[in-house]
């Protein structure tokens, strides 16, 4: 293909999608969730790898067995530039999906802005306070909520047992001790590998490093009574997470200003035993090679004091009816078919936290059991759930503080700035 | 528009064949016409008229939009961070530009004086380049210039740059616009040599003979010869060149996903698309596109009309 056209386009991409979409049609942000013909077509968008295929075949042909005459469509989306397309198709009567996934960071975003219809009165039927809390969060706009957890994907932290074994460390019951037993670890260098470290730490993985703050009990910003929000890394909770960052960056850490790229694939300072410690999803287990694996360890990222885990970012995705669907009643009811058991529980089976976290004992037993990701997921927190949060990350706001906080800079100087950048941001009406 | 001249019996058959062929032009352009209109007047006219509105997620989703006058423009331009965008995407863009014509040109011209194999396999590296698309070719880069494996710094450390070994450069912007630029030469150069080479291959054999009889050097047939007759060719792909690399995009963006410095890397492609996609802020992207375009024409209009020119010439003669 024409390397030039494509460049091209790139570019046109930037320029080209402001001005598409933007139709004129009326109606406010779904003031019903119910509505529409008996009869009709429902299309689902799911995204790529996500919902697996024995799930989508169940969904369609339940639903077409209890809706005789209806269809049910299921379009699986791309997630390179789902946000474009979504903001443009669930703006037309026409173009919309009638059921979207979408993914959690950016469900807030699209529930304050009218994209979803108001779910609350199904809520209780469809599970209640049994959906992933902080997912629930997330959907959850002037107090209604537009998009509950579809799914969701716990983070653990994988170790060397043997590495452990041999320099005598315990599996760490807190934050301080796996700073300790990476430092140990690196110290003792059990195998004598060349440039040996302690934990994989690359600043690239944002949703990594704000496991540090989360279980610390801070976050990027918290909302204030009157509406308003409030950068809150410059809290002396947050600024401990940082300190122990920087502490393990200065003394036993790997990948401080490794890319993007590098930080996605954790598994290859791993693989070649350069680290006793990564980080990953649980869907990192099939990356890790099978030498490896036997002695390999898995646990949850500790919290600040010991007993239980700690609070880390979970990622997955979150589902609602459109606003603009011309087929709502007929989707309420997919939309159930999806909360069912048989649905919940085909989504645990390849390996996801299902969004109703009952249906987790279905979840196949690996070094992670099903148990420890459900209890990682009940204990995940999200990032701010402000409208404007998709843009402080389209920002790159905090990969940019991520990463300037791995490269050695004043952490209180730093967080006092992106602070700054998060209020002026999450505050703009 | 021309009406058919069947229903106009009273002109005479020779006008008629004449009125006839006068259609025909305007028939064969009628459909490149439209898809212009189409695929680039019509978003052209959205982006001007939002441009003067406030347009962001919340219009998107049925709000009616604001007017808002000159605002978005007045806050674009008088943005110093834009400004900066602004003035390095042109020193970028002109870097990018003259160290693609150079190595393309350059290129071109071995390929007019090597053997038909060695040209040949030069054709076909240079035709694998053009056609790897934009991702994997960025990929592979990053690959190459990776921290601890890339083969860069493997390289570089054993040459005696031991403070390469381990050395992230896309962390600082001076390293991540040097891997930019290279990726963006690398893949405008195959284009560029091989229209320069179509240049230069149409230069008479008989007036380089003629020269290199006169006593010319091979670098004075060069600069005195070859190039004048191939110029119109080669600024052609020059302003194309300009063009492309004033709003040069995916490899930045992607570069940028590396998080430290996106303020300090931003060009005018990713500051439009952070602005609307990241930001929402349509209007405000619309606006500084606006600008964007403004800036191309000026930047190329003396090279049209020397084009231009050139062309009026080539006709006179």
């Amino acid at each position: 293909m024409d390397a030039r056209i494509i460049k091209c386009a790139a570019a046109a991409l930037a320029v080209g999608l402001l001005t598409v979409g933007c139709s004129s049609a009326s109606g406010g942000s779904g003031e019903s969730v119910s509505g529409g013909p008996d009869k009709g077509t429902v299309r689902v968008w799911f995204m790529q790898d996500s919902i697996p295929q024995d799930a989508q075949d169940y969904l369609k042909t339940a639903f077409e067995k209890e809706h005789p005459g209806s269809t049910l469509k299921i379009e699986i989306q791309q997630w390179d530039d789902i946000i474009a397309k979504l903001q443009t198709a669930m703006a037309s009567d026409k173009e919309t999906p009638d059921l979207a996934e979408i993914g959690n960071t950016t469900a807030s975003t699209f529930a304050s802005v009218g994209a979803f219809a108001d779910l609350s009165p199904l809520y209780q039927e469809l599970g209640g306070a049994k959906l992933i809390p902080s997912f629930v969060g997330a959907g959850t706009a002037h107090g209604k909520k537009y998009a509950l957890p579809l799914y969701a994907g716990a983070s653990v932290i994988y170790y060397r047992k043997d590495l452990f074994a041999k320099a005598h460390i315990a599996q760490p019951r807190t934050l301080g001790e796996l700073v300790r037993a990476a430092q140990k670890v690196k110290a003792a260098n059990p195998d004598k590998h060349r440039n040996f470290q302690g934990i994989y730490l690359p600043a690239a993985d944002n949703h990594f490093m704000e496991a540090w703050i989360f279980s610390q009990g801070a976050n990027y910003a918290r909302q204030n009574a009157d509406g308003t929000w409030k950068g809150t890394l410059a809290t002396p909770q947050a600024g401990a997470g940082l300190a122990m960052l920087q502490e393990l960056w200065k003394t036993a850490a790997l990948g401080a200003s490794d890319s993007s790229q590098q930080g996605a694939a954790p598994w290859v300072p791993y693989n070649n035993g350069e680290v006793a410690i990564v980080s990953g999803r649980t869907f990192a287990e099939k990356n890790i090679s099978p030498e490896m694996k036997k002695n390999t360890a898995v646990m949850a990222i500790p919290p600040v004091t010991a007993g239980g885990v700690g609070h880390s970012f979970s990622g997955g995705s979150s589902i609602g009816i459109s606003a603009k669907s011309q087929v709502k009643s007929l989707a309420q009811d997919a939309l159930k078919l999806v909360y069912g058991k048989e649905f919940q529980a085909k989504v645990a089976a390849q390996g996801w936290i299902p969004g109703n976290t009952d249906y987790t004992s279905a979840i196949p037993q690996s070094l992670s059991s099903g148990q420890l990701q459900a209890q990682i997921v009940a204990n995940s927190v999200l990032t701010p759930t402000a409208e404007n949060w998709a843009v402080v990350q389209g920002d790159n706001i905090p990969a940019d503080f991520w990463a300037q906080l791995a490269r050695g800079g004043d952490a209180g100087k730093l967080a006092r700035e992106t602070d700054g950048k998060i209020e002026k941001v999450l505050n703009k009406k | 528009m021309t009406t058919d001249p069947g229903l106009t019996p009273a002109v005479p058959a020779a006008r008629r064949r004449h009125r006839r062929t006068q259609l025909t032009p305007y028939l064969l352009v009628a459909p490149v016409f439209v898809a212009v209109i189409v695929a680039l007047g019509y978003p052209l006219v959205r982006q001007i008229v939002m441009s003067f509105q406030e347009f962001g997620l919340r219009q998107q989703f049925g709000q009616a939009p604001e007017w808002v006058g000159l605002d978005n423009y007045r806050t674009v331009l008088s943005d110093p961070a834009m400004l900066r965008v602004l003035l390095r995407s042109i020193v970028f863009c002109l870097v990018c530009v003259v160290l693609t014509m150079v190595a393309g040109t350059a290129l071109a011209v071995l390929m007019t004086v090597v053997s038909r194999w060695a040209r040949l396999a030069l054709q076909v590296a240079l035709l694998f380049v053009w056609a790897m698309p934009v991702m994997v070719t960025v990929t592979v880069w990053q690959w190459l210039f990776d921290s601890r494996y890339g083969v860069v710094n493997w390289l570089l450390s054993h040459l005696g740059f031991t403070g390469m070994e381990g050395h992230a450069w896309t962390a600082d912007p001076m390293g991540l616009f040097t891997v930019a630029a290279l990726i963006v030469v690398w893949m405008s150069v195959p284009l560029v040599a091989f229209m320069s080479y179509a240049g230069l291959s149409q230069v008479p054999a008989e007036v380089m003979e003629a020269a290199s009889l006169d006593g010319a050097s091979a670098w004075r047939r060069f600069r005195s010869v070859m190039l004048p007759l191939a110029l119109p060719v080669i600024m052609i792909v020059g302003l194309l060149q300009i063009v492309w690399d004033l709003r040069v995009f995916t490899q930045i963006y992607v570069l940028q996903q590396n998080g430290g410095s996106t303020d300090d890397t931003n060009l005018l492609g990713t500051a439009i698309y952070r602005l609307g996609i990241g930001q929402g802020d349509y209007g405000m992207a619309s606006a500084l596109a606006t600008v964007v375009l403004i800036l191309t024409l000026l930047l190329t209009w003396k090279y049209i009309s020397t084009l231009v020119n050139q062309q009026k010439e080539a006709a006179a003669r």
